[in-house]
């Protein structure tokens, strides 16, 4: 695949791909350094992508696994990855110090656009991990029951089950906060 | 009862319209559209689903440089010959010179020093009895070694009568007195 062809691909992706990372990591640095790490899996895979399963759920399996090996990476290779040296010559910074910069970012989009937004993410992070898990996937990442079940094996019994759970959740903790 | 009835119906619709979607039986549909504190709450909950999303939509200046990353990553991976990196070659062969110079020659004498230490360890005995004490180390002082040699190992007699009288210096003629 050559490069014109995958930035096709990522104007028409990139946004879900990036939606699937935040939603279930907090950190904006960790979120950026494994969206890098899934679009070059996806340069990768693209071209051996067979069409078994629908293109959503591909990608989401790349994302869960992206996020997973992020967090079992060793300490040395954090470092490596965080301290990584651009083409144009520049560094990036310091882990803290591009943290506090990007929070500085994103809280004042937070408050000039979206701060319900990110009000809401808190909410769902009370939820379990597996009603957290099927909540995003429906909501957030647009899912439907059926694409649930094929991203994660489950029947659809399981994931409704899930779903009202955490739906009457979040309801919950949204009459409370109003 | 009967407003308590009403809202629990009422819940139970949302959360089907909310987790089913468009595979929502009409019944439910056909409720909620006609029911205003439905249609309220489906829509609170569905404004702050699009705010959450519209939250983790990456900025532009964000994908912007997720993008610069990923392309520089991939020019690097390609203009890599093979998928060893230089620090692991670099370690990889101190790891060999060390083993090589340090360690091998201590287990494993050269066949060189062998044979240089055999001549000379041997050069430095002036007599047999040395020799055979490095041979037997222990027996060599107690028990003379004999060697007999063609040319000068048996003392030689001058003459018949010597040799006579030393045989019968040796063996007594006992025959004489029978």
């Amino acid at each position: 695949m050559d490069h014109n062809t995958f930035a096709q691909f990522l104007d028409q992706w990139q946004n879900d791909i990036f939606r699937m990372i935040r939603s279930r990591v907090n950190a904006l640095a960790d979120a950026e350094d494994i969206m890098q790490e899934v679009l070059l899996k996806l340069y990768r895979g693209l071209d051996s992508f067979r069409g078994e399963s629908q293109l959503k759920t591909w990608i989401y399996r790349l994302v869960k696994n992206a996020i997973a090996d992020y967090y079992r990476k060793p300490w040395w290779k954090f470092e490596w990855v965080r301290e990584r040296e651009f083409s144009d010559g520049s560094k990036s910074q310091p882990v803290l110090e591009q943290y506090l910069d990007e929070q500085q970012v994103s809280a004042l989009d937070a408050v000039l656009n979206n701060e319900q937004g990110e009000h809401f993410l808190k909410l769902v992070d009370r939820l379990s991990p597996a009603e957290k898990e099927y909540f995003i996937l429906r909501f957030l990442d647009g899912f439907s029951l059926l694409q649930i079940s094929e991203a994660t094996g489950k029947n659809l019994n399981t994931i409704k089950t899930h779903l009202y759970r955490s739906v009457k959740k979040m309801r919950t903790y949204l009459l409370e906060e109003s | 009862m009967n407003s308590s009835l009403s809202s629990s119906t009422c819940e139970d619709h949302q959360l089907t319209v909310l987790i089913d979607g468009e595979q929502c039986s009409p019944d439910f549909q056909e409720h909620v559209s006609s029911c205003p504190g439905c249609q309220q709450q489906l829509l609170r909950f569905k404004q702050k689903v699009n705010e959450t999303r519209d939250y983790l939509v990456p900025s532009t200046l964000q994908m912007q440089r997720i993008r610069a990353r990923v392309w520089d990553e991939m020019e690097r991976k390609a203009d890599r010959g093979c998928s060893w990196q230089p620090a692991w070659t670099s370690a990889l062969v101190l790891g060999c010179f060390i083993l090589l110079t340090f360690m091998i020659p201590y287990h494993f004498p050269p066949v060189a020093q062998v044979a240089l230490a055999g001549p000379s360890l041997y050069a430095s005995a002036d007599s047999l009895e040395v020799m055979a004490d490095q041979l037997l180390p222990g027996t060599a002082a107690s028990d003379p070694v004999w060697v007999i040699t063609l040319s000068g190992g048996v003392p030689e007699a001058d003459s018949m009568e010597q040799i006579d009288e030393m045989i019968d210096l040796l063996i007594p003629e006992t025959g004489e007195q029978t």
